[in-house]
C-alpha cells in the first residue's frame, strides 16, 4: 500500500501551476489596490475587508494543513474519541464572542495593529506588551514552520524525483510564492488570496466526503468494523478521557481564539456587522470541515489496516511504525488509480492541500512581520521610524523570515513536530486573562497581569522539562493558566480600583 | 453583551452534555444512530447546539453598530 500520490501529469501540473499563478496575480492586484504605504494599509488593508473576504480569510487560516492530515490520521489512531475535535474547534468561536465586540470597537476608536496594541492601551506596560508581543511569535514561529514543512512533505509526495530534492524545491518555490504576493500586496493579498483558498479548501473537502463514501461505502459499515475489530476506538470515553477532552476545548478554544493573526481580523473588518455575520457563519464550519476530517479517518481506520504496524528489532525492543497521518494520501492514491475522474477529483484536492498550508502560512508570516516590525524594532530600536520605513522593515523581515523557515524547513525534512505543535496553545493561553479580562473588568492591573503571564509559564515550562505532556489529564497549559488567573485576579483585586484604567 | 451568567451558564450545561462522560454508564452507548455509536451522535447533537446557540446569540447588531448606524444618520 503506498502511501505516495501516483505522480501528476502534464495537464495535471498546469492545472495546479495555473492556480499557483493566480495568486501571484491576486498579490499584484493588491498592489494596484493599496490605498497608502503606511502600516495599517500593509498589514490590515487600510479601512479593512467585507464580509465574504473576511469569513473567508477566517475560515482558510483558522483550518491548516494540520485539519486535513493531523485530524484523520489522529481519528486513525484514537477513533471516534476524536469527535471532540469538532467541539474544540467550535469553541474557537465561542470564545471570540468575549473579544470580537470590544475589541473590534477599540481597533478601530484607537488604530490598532498588532494585537498587543489593545495590551499597551489597556495596561501601559511596555514590558507586558513585549513579552506577549514574543511570547506570540515564537507560538506561532513554530506553527509557521511546520506549513513549510507540509508544503514540502505536499510536493514530495507527488513526484517520482529524489525526495529530498523535491521536499527542498517544494518548500523553496511555495515560500517565493507566498512571500512575493505578500510583499506586493500585504493584508489586502493575504486576505485576497485567501478567499480563493477558503474557497478551494471547502470545496477539497466536500470532495473529500464524496470520495470516501463512494470508495468505502457507508459509514455505518465502517463502525460495525471497527467495533469487530476494534472495540476500544469505538468506546465512549471514561472519567479520565473526559477531562481531556474538556482540557482541549478550553485550551484550543481560547489558545486558538488568542492566535494574532485571528485578532488582526477582528481588527481589519471593515464593519461590525460583517464580523458578526462572519462569526455566525464560523460556528458552523467545524460540521462541515473536522466532522469531515474525522469520517475520513473511521473510513481509513476500517477500510486501511496497517498504518501503524508493530517489529521486533535486533536489540529484541518493540518498535512502532505510525505512518497514520499519511491516511489521506493513501486515500487519494486508491481513488487515483480508480478512475480519470478521480485524478482529476485528487488534482482539485490536492490544490485544497496546498491551500490549507498556504493560506495559513501566509496569515502567520504577515502576523509575525507586523510584531516585529511595529513592537520589536519600532518600540525598541527605531521609536522615530516613519511608516514608510517601518512599512519597508515589515517587508524585509517577511523576506529574511521566510529565508530562515526555508533553511529549517528543509533541515528538519523528515521530523515531526506535532509536540511542539501542541506546546504553541499552551503558551498562548497564558495570555488569556490579559485579553479576556482586560477587556472586561476594570480593576485587572497590569503587575498582577505580568505576574501571573510569568508563574503560568513558569509552570508550563516546567511541567513539560519534567515530562508531563498531561497531568490529570489535563494540558499543563490550563494548569499554568490556573494560576495565572489567581495571580492576575487576587492580585488586581487587592490594589485600587480608582488607580486601573478604564477598558471601554 | 456576551458577558452574562446566563450566557455562559448555557454554555457550560450545553459542554456537560456534549462531553460524553455519561454514556458510559447508559447501556445504549453503542447503539448505532446515523452510522455512528449513539454516544458519537449526541455529541454531535449537542456541538450543533452550541453552534446554533453562538448563532443566535450573534443575530443581534452589537451596541457598535447601531452607534454607527446612529452617527450615519
Amino acid at each position: 500500500m503506498s502511501d505516495r500520490l501516483v505522480p501528476f501529469n502534464t495537464p495535471e501540473l498546469l492545472f495546479i501551476g495555473c492556480y499557483l499563478a493566480s495568486l501571484v496575480v491576486i498579490g499584484f492586484l493588491g498592489f494596484r489596490a493599496r490605498k497608502a504605504d503606511s502600516l495599517r494599509d500593509f498589514y490590515l488593508a487600510g479601512k479593512g475587508i467585507g464580509f465574504l473576504v473576511l469569513l473567508l480569510t477566517l475560515y482558510s487560516t483558522q483550518y491548516s494543513g494540520n485539519t486535513l492530515f493531523g485530524f484523520t490520521g489522529k481519528t486513525y489512531r484514537v477513533g471516534f474519541s476524536w469527535t471532540m475535535s469538532i467541539h474544540f474547534m467550535t469553541a474557537i468561536v465561542v470564545f471570540y464572542l468575549l473579544l470580537a465586540p470590544k475589541l473590534f470597537r477599540l481597533s478601530k476608536e484607537h488604530g490598532f495593529i498588532t494585537p498587543t496594541d489593545f495590551l499597551q492601551y489597556r495596561f501601559g506596560s511596555p514590558i507586558l506588551s513585549t513579552l506577549a508581543s514574543i511570547l506570540m511569535v515564537v507560538a506561532i514561529a513554530n506553527f509557521l514552520l511546520a506549513q513549510f514543512i507540509a508544503m514540502g512533505n505536499a510536493v514530495e509526495g507527488l513526484t517520482d524525483y529524489d525526495p529530498k530534492r523535491a521536499h527542498a524545491a517544494g518548500v523553496v518555490v511555495l515560500a517565493l510564492i507566498i512571500v512575493v504576493y505578500e510583499t506586493l500586496g500585504g493584508f489586502r493579498a493575504v486576505a485576497w488570496t485567501d478567499a480563493i483558498q477558503g474557497a478551494v479548501l471547502l470545496a477539497g473537502f466536500v470532495i473529500l466526503f464524496v470520495l470516501v463514501l463512494r470508495e468505502f461505502g457507508s459509514i455505518e459499515a465502517a463502525t460495525n468494523i471497527i467495533i469487530a475489530e476494534q472495540p476500544e476506538k469505538v468506546a465512549a470515553p471514561g472519567w479520565s478521557k473526559s477531562r481531556e477532552w474538556l482540557s482541549y476545548v478550553l485550551l484550543v478554544g481560547m489558545g486558538g481564539a488568542l492566535y494574532p493573526q485571528a485578532i488582526q481580523r477582528i481588527y481589519a473588518s471593515n464593519s461590525a456587522s460583517g464580523l458578526r455575520r462572519s462569526l455566525c457563519v464560523m460556528a458552523f464550519l467545524p460540521l462541515t470541515t473536522a466532522l469531515i476530517a474525522l469520517i475520513v479517518g473511521v473510513m481509513g481506520l476500517a477500510h486501511i489496516p496497517g498504518l501503524i504496524t508493530q517489529h521486533v528489532n535486533d536489540a529484541g525492543e518493540i518498535v512502532t511504525i505510525d505512518r497514520s497521518d499519511t491516511l489521506l494520501t493513501v486515500v487519494c492514491r486508491r481513488v487515483q488509480e480508480g478512475s480519470l475522474f478521480g485524478r482529476w477529483l485528487v488534482v482539485v484536492l490536492f490544490s485544497a492541500i496546498l491551500a490549507a498550508i498556504m493560506s495559513t502560512a501566509d496569515s502567520v508570516l504577515l502576523s509575525i512581520s507586523s510584531m516585529l516590525t511595529k513592537d520589536i524594532y519600532g518600540q525598541h530600536i527605531n521609536r522615530s521610524a516613519s511608516d514608510k520605513h517601518l512599512t519597508l522593515v515589515g517587508k524585509i523581515s517577511s523576506w529574511v523570515l521566510v529565508a530562515a523557515m526555508i533553511y529549517l524547513a528543509i533541515a528538519l525534512r523528515g521530523t515531526t513536530l506535532v509536540t511542539l505543535l501542541d506546546r504553541k496553545f499552551d503558551l498562548l493561553v497564558q495570555l488569556a486573562p490579559a485579553f479576556f479580562l482586560g477587556l472586561h473588568w476594570k480593576a485587572m492591573r497590569s503587575g498582577p497581569t505580568l505576574a501571573g503571564i510569568i508563574a503560568g509559564l513558569t509552570v508550563v515550562f516546567l511541567l513539560l522539562a519534567l515530562g508531563h505532556e498531561r497531568v490529570a489529564g489535563f494540558h499543563p497549559g490550563l494548569l499554568g493558566l490556573a494560576l495565572n488567573l489567581a495571580i492576575a485576579t487576587l492580585g488586581s483585586a487587592c490594589i485600587d480600583p480608582r488607580r486601573s484604567r478604564e477598558p471601554g | 453583551m456576551f458577558v452574562t451568567s446566563r450566557v455562559w451558564l448555557i454554555y457550560t450545561l450545553l459542554l456537560v452534555m456534549a462531553i460524553p462522560w455519561y454514556w458510559r454508564f447508559l447501556p445504549s452507548a453503542m447503539t448505532i444512530v446515523s452510522g455512528v455509536p449513539a454516544w458519537v451522535f449526541s455529541s454531535l447533537l449537542f456541538s450543533a447546539a452550541i453552534s446554533a446557540y453562538t448563532a443566535w446569540l450573534l443575530r443581534e447588531p452589537w451596541p457598535s453598530e447601531t452607534t454607527a448606524e446612529a452617527s450615519d444618520e
